[in-house]
Order: structure tokens, then C-alpha cells, then sequence
């Protein structure tokens, strides 16, 4: 048998602090295949740029030196060969002077015949005034050598800046996004959660567009609201339940305190439904206890709140002038005790009611039900000591 | 250097040559220096191939200065040029690098020289009297030209500068560079100055001063086998043309000797070239020298 060993406890770590980490590889990923891709192109570009510059420097260059050369002046020739040598491009130069029959090499130059690629090489060429080509001396170049890698090089601070400068503004947004689209209302859920209440708990003011979150707090307001409701109501009668009773009876007795008006409680007690239940069964006791809810609730105003107690005791809370609380307790009886059609046949119950009147019989729904307890105490004792009709 | 008059060799060599294109393919082909001041000497260099009997026909070399006209001419390039006597020719002459025909085309007065300058320093050269005088002024002339040598010798401050045949060097006078831009006589007034002034109209003649050294414009030409019967034929062909008269002739459809009035009120002034004499004229060709020297 094996013992398991006690779960180390779990690492905090935020949801955004995830989702930055997680966010974090794609942009580092992102950006090296954009940095090589960069790299890539900018080498061609610069490639085909160089190539231009190349050619054009060599064919300035021996455009230049053909007037000296043709004038067999050497001394010019060499300035501009030493020109030519301090451009940065420039590694080195070899002027050959046909005239002088003198070939003169500044920097490093490789031999004519390598096929060097940063080897550029061109005759200079004098035409005269009738067209004629005279070959006045020979021009090589070595350009510095270049790469994809010098490339890269000569872009990657730059990259690594806009990088980083991309890097923190998808941070920073994504951080507000995050906060804004998750972190918020993951905030309320929790506090809703903690005071066992709906998100949404009024009308919610409807979101601009329907996401995921929403559809998580709309059921889980759905389960608060059905919850509370099975909380405060008999979930067979779906009356309300001594919770709903005594919330409302104190308003109603607020209310005639405040206005000087009254009203009544009354409390019934079912007679002869324990016989029911223990022959019929608990399924034919429930839709007994169901029909005579649904018959109270119809003998009863809108504004009279009718609330089951438990077992077979209901209680009515009628605000206002009536017609008259003998008329109300006639019509609450002849609506309990008409026949019942059930599976079990025609069935009958009384009822024993006691009732009080607020505020001359208390203030607290306490006081009031239990002068209605009474009351009702009364009626059965006295239908008990009757002779039976 | 070979001064003397066509020998037997040549004459062989001129004929051996001069047969072979008649029967071949016509006349030879030439490149010869064509240059506007120089159609005397082209016309005298005609005037003695066909003395000669040699048929010729002449394609222009390249233009250039004459460090490129020298490289020209002893590759084998250029086969005929019509320039000044210079140490560098007569060294490659000694070599056997180069040929010559050592008639004075310009009958000497391209050692003749008087001044160009702006029309605002005419007078400047007015109290000049010697070298020393002349010592302070500059001169300009062209890269590579021997004359620059000769006044240096003489103690004249002279600059080299590049461009100068259509008259440039009026803008290095006006810069303050500049205060001469000495050229032959007789060329100065018969083709450059009309030609300079097309241009620089600020140009004009000094007419106080003449300076006068030994500088001789031959015949050249190019060394090797291509060249053995043109170089015969010119040997020859002038030796005939001076002895009959015909160069002269010839020299006097293209240029006029100084007007006397050239002469007066100029200073002359003497120098000596460092490099030769009169001597480097050969004796017969030397009454062609003009010898004039006052009104």
C-alpha cells in the first residue's frame, strides 16, 4: 500500500504573467526569422547597390585617369590612384601606365588573373577626336569584401532597437488589452463569487460584442438567480418560503405602521391530509399540497403573498382593506376544501385558520405568526370538540 | 645621331620600299601628326616623299601632348611627327629608338619667341632689357615642352600647365598665376593669336620684347621595319627639295617670314638652350635658318 505523498503546493502565477511568458518565444521567434529575412534581403539590396557603386567607381575612376594618362602624366595618374585607395570601399588599387610602362599597387591588390569577385578590372581606353580607341594604362580595384554576414552585422543594432521597441509596445498593450478584457472581469466574477451574488446584477448594461467571459458570468448569474430562488421558495409549491414570508410580512407591517393602514396574516394548517399521505402516498400528499398552493394563490389578490411553511401549513399576508376578514377565511376555506382529482380519486381536506391583524396584533412577523398560530390552534381545537356534520 | 645626307643604304632601302606598295597595294599608309599650325611641315613632309617619288597616303595621328606624341611615335604608333627638337628625342634618337630628319622646318624662327599676354599688361615687358629683367616675370608653358627647360636655364621662373592650345592660360594670367605664355614668332602672329582670341579676347601680343634661342622643328620618325622607306624617302626627298628650291617654295605658300616691322622697337634677347646649338643643323640644311635678326 502506498502512501501519496502530500501535492507540493501549486506556484502562483498570473494569468497575464502567462500569457506574457507564453507571448514572449513567438515575438523572440518572430523576430529572428524577421531579423534573417531582413538580413537576406538587405544583403541582395545591398548587394545590387555595392555592385552598382562598384562598377560606377571603376568607370569615374577610369574616366578620370584617362586625360593624365593620355598625357603620360604619371604624377596625376598616381594622386587619383591614391584617391581612389582612401575610399572606404576600397581595399587597394594597381594602375598600370602604358605610357610609363610602370604598373603602380597601393593597399592590397590581387593578381589580374584571380577570379577574385571583389576584383574590378577595366582598360582605360583614350578615344581621339576621329573615334579611335588607345589603350592608355589598366585599372584594377579590390573592394573590400562582402557578405551576408557584414550585412547582418551592419543592421543588427538597429533590429535589435526596433526589436525591443516593438517588443515593449506589444507588452505594454498587451498588458492593457489583457487588463481590460480579462483582468477586469475576472475581478468582478471573483468579488460576485465572494458575495454569493450575479455578476450582472441589475440589468446589465449589454456588452458590445459577446465573448467568452460573457457566457461563463451570464450561466453563472443564471446559477446564482436559480439558486437564490430555490433559496427562497418551497420548490414544490413554488410558493415562497418562510425567508420570502417574514421579508415581506415586515415590509407589509412597515408600511401600515407608516401609512396607518392594516392587514392580516393568516395561517392554515391542512385537516385530514396526513391520512391522505400516509394511504395515497408521499406523490399523491405533493399534489395535494400543489393543487391547494395553486388554489390559494387563485382565491387570493396579486398583492396578497401566499407562502408555504412546511408540511401542510401555508400562510396568507393580505395588505389593505378587505372585504372583510370573515369573507377572506370563507373564500380561503371553500378554496381548500373543494374536491381534489387525483390519480387516488376525488380527495378532501380542510382547513384550520388562524389569523392576526397588523399592526394591532404585533409588529414582528414573529409575533403576528404565532397570534395567527394561536388563532389557528384555536379553530382546530374547537372543529375537533364540534360534533362532526 | 645621323646628320649626314642620304646615303647609299637609304637610297637602296628607299627604293626597295617605295616599289613594294606601287606593286602590292597602292600607296603606303601613314599616320602622320596633322595639327592646324603645322600644315608647312605637313606640306613640306608631301612636297619630299613625292620629290622621293614615294606614293603616301597620310591618316592624322592622335592629338597629345609631347610626352604622348613621343610614346606615339617610338611604339610605332605614329609613324611621321613635325616636332620640336627635344633632349628626350635626340636621346631616343641615340638610341636608335627613333628616326629623324634633321631639316629645320620652321627655318629656326620657332626659337623666336615672343610673349602672350593679357591685353591690360601690354606695356609690362616695356623696360625690359635683359634675362635678368625677364627673370621677374612667370612664364607658362606646356607640360613636357623642353622650352621650359631652356628658360629655367636662363633663370626665368617658368610653370608647367595643362591645357593651353585654344588659349586657357588666359585665365591662370587672370588669376595672377601667370604673366607670359611665350610662343614661336612667326606661328604667334600668322595662327595663335587670331586663334587664341576667338576665345580670350583679353590675349595680345607683347611688342617690346623678342627672345631668341636654338630650337629646331624636325622631321620624325618611327623606328623599325614598317618605316625603313618612309624614313629613305624623307632623307631624300627634303635633301632634294633643299637643293632645288621647292622647300622654300613650298614653306613660303604657308608662312611668311617677320615683317621688319616685327623687329622694330623689340628688345632682343639671346639664350642659350642647354641641350644644343645651331650645330645640330645639318650643314646643308642650314641656309634654310632665317637670319635676320634687326629691321
Amino acid at each position: 500500500m502506498t502512501v501519496a505523498a502530500p501535492s507540493a503546493p501549486v506556484r502562483r502565477r498570473t494569468l497575464h504573467a502567462q500569457f506574457v511568458r507564453r507571448l514572449l518565444w513567438p515575438l523572440v521567434t518572430a523576430f529572428v526569422l524577421a531579423a534573417s529575412v531582413t538580413a537576406l534581403v538587405g544583403y541582395h539590396a545591398e548587394k545590387s547597390e555595392q555592385d552598382t557603386q562598384r562598377a560606377q567607381t571603376l568607370a569615374i575612376f577610369a574616366r578620370s585617369l584617362v586625360k593624365p594618362l593620355w598625357d603620360c602624366d604619371g604624377a596625376t595618374a598616381q594622386g587619383i590612384a591614391d584617391t581612389l585607395a582612401q575610399l572606404p570601399i576600397v581595399r587597394g588599387v594597381r594602375l598600370q601606365d602604358v605610357c610609363a610602362d610602370t604598373a603602380v599597387e597601393t593597399g592590397s591588390v590581387a593578381a589580374p588573373d584571380t577570379a577574385d569577385p571583389d576584383l574590378l578590372q577595366t582598360p582605360v581606353v583614350h578615344r581621339d577626336e576621329q573615334g579611335r580607341a588607345f589603350t592608355v594604362g589598366h585599372l584594377a580595384i579590390q573592394f573590400h569584401p562582402f557578405s551576408v554576414a557584414s550585412t547582418a552585422s551592419q543592421g543588427l543594432l538597429q533590429q535589435l532597437a526596433i526589436f525591443g521597441a516593438m517588443l515593449a509596445v506589444v507588452l505594454a498593450g498587451a498588458a492593457l488589452v489583457f487588463r481590460s478584457i480579462i483582468g477586469r472581469p475576472l475581478a468582478r466574477f471573483r468579488e460576485a463569487i465572494l458575495a454569493h451574488r450575479p455578476v450582472h446584477e441589475d440589468a446589465p448594461t449589454p456588452a458590445r460584442f459577446a465573448d467568452e467571459l460573457t457566457d461563463v458570468t451570464h450561466a453563472y448569474d443564471e446559477l446564482v438567480r436559480e439558486l437564490r430562488r430555490l433559496a427562497r421558495h418551497d420548490p414544490l409549491t413554488d410558493l415562497g418560503n418562510r425567508v420570502v414570508l417574514e421579508e415581506h410580512l415586515a415590509s407589509a407591517i412597515e408600511r401600515a405602521v407608516t401609512h396607518g393602514g392594516h392587514g392580516y396574516v393568516l395561517l392554515l394548517d391542512l385537516d385530514g391530509f396526513k391520512p391522505i399521505n400516509d394511504t395515497h402516498g408521499h406523490a399523491v400528499g405533493d399534489f395535494v399540497l400543489q393543487t391547494v398552493a395553486r388554489r390559494l394563490r387563485a382565491a387570493t389578490r396579486g398583492t396578497d403573498m401566499v407562502a408555504r411553511l412546511g408540511g401542510d401549513e401555508f400562510v396568507i399576508v393580505a395588505e389593505g382593506p378587505q372585504p372583510g376578514l370573515s369573507d377572506l377565511m370563507a373564500r380561503v376555506a371553500r378554496a381548500v376544501e373543494e374536491p381534489i382529482a387525483s390519480g387516488a380519486g376525488l380527495l378532501r381536506v380542510g382547513t384550520s385558520i388562524g389569523a392576526a391583524r397588523f399592526p394591532d396584533d404585533g409588529r414582528t412577523s414573529l409575533a403576528l405568526l404565532m397570534h395567527a398560530d394561536e388563532a389557528m390552534y384555536a379553530a382546530k381545537q374547537g372543529k375537533r370538540r364540534a360534533p362532526k356534520a | 645621331m645621323d646628320t649626314r645626307p642620304c646615303s647609299r643604304r637609304a637610297a637602296l632601302a628607299l627604293l626597295a620600299g617605295a616599289s613594294l606598295p606601287a606593286h602590292a597595294a597602292g600607296p603606303a599608309a601613314f599616320v602622320v601628326q596633322n595639327e592646324p599650325h603645322l600644315a608647312h611641315a605637313r606640306a613640306l613632309v608631301r612636297a619630299a616623299l613625292q620629290a622621293a617619288g614615294m606614293q603616301a597616303e597620310f591618316t592624322d595621328a592622335p592629338r597629345g601632348n609631347e610626352r604622348r606624341n613621343l610614346f606615339q611615335i617610338s611604339q610605332g604608333q605614329t609613324h611621321v611627327d613635325m616636332m620640336p627638337a627635344t633632349p628626350a628625342r635626340l636621346r631616343l634618337v641615340q638610341q636608335g629608338r627613333l628616326r629623324m630628319v634633321p631639316v629645320p622646318l620652321d627655318r629656326g624662327l620657332l626659337g623666336w619667341r615672343i610673349n602672350l599676354l593679357l591685353e591690360t599688361h601690354k606695356a609690362r615687358l616695356a623696360h625690359v632689357r635683359t634675362v635678368a629683367d625677364l627673370a621677374h616675370f612667370s612664364m607658362g608653358q606646356n607640360v613636357g615642352w623642353m622650352d621650359v627647360e631652356i628658360y629655367r636655364a636662363a633663370g626665368i621662373p617658368t610653370k608647367e600647365v595643362k591645357r593651353w592650345s585654344d588659349g586657357e592660360f588666359a585665365e591662370q594670367m587672370e588669376a595672377g598665376f601667370l604673366d607670359l605664355f611665350p610662343l614661336g614668332l612667326e606661328e604667334t602672329l600668322n595662327y595663335f593669336l587670331p586663334h587664341f582670341r576667338k576665345r580670350y579676347p583679353q590675349l595680345t601680343v607683347d611688342p617690346y620684347i623678342l627672345v631668341r634661342y636654338p630650337w629646331f622643328r624636325f622631321v620624325w620618325i618611327a623606328p623599325g621595319p614598317r618605316t625603313d622607306a618612309l624614313h629613305a624617302a624623307l632623307l631624300a626627298g627634303f635633301d632634294r627639295i633643299v637643293a632645288d628650291g621647292s622647300f622654300l617654295q613650298v614653306w613660303a605658300r604657308h608662312r611668311q617670314p617677320p615683317a621688319p616691322e616685327v623687329f622694330k622697337s623689340r628688345t632682343v634677347i639671346d639664350i642659350p638652350n642647354p641641350f644644343y646649338d645651331q650645330t645640330l643643323v645639318p650643314e646643308r640644311y642650314r641656309h634654310l635658318l632665317v637670319q635676320q635678326d634687326r629691321p
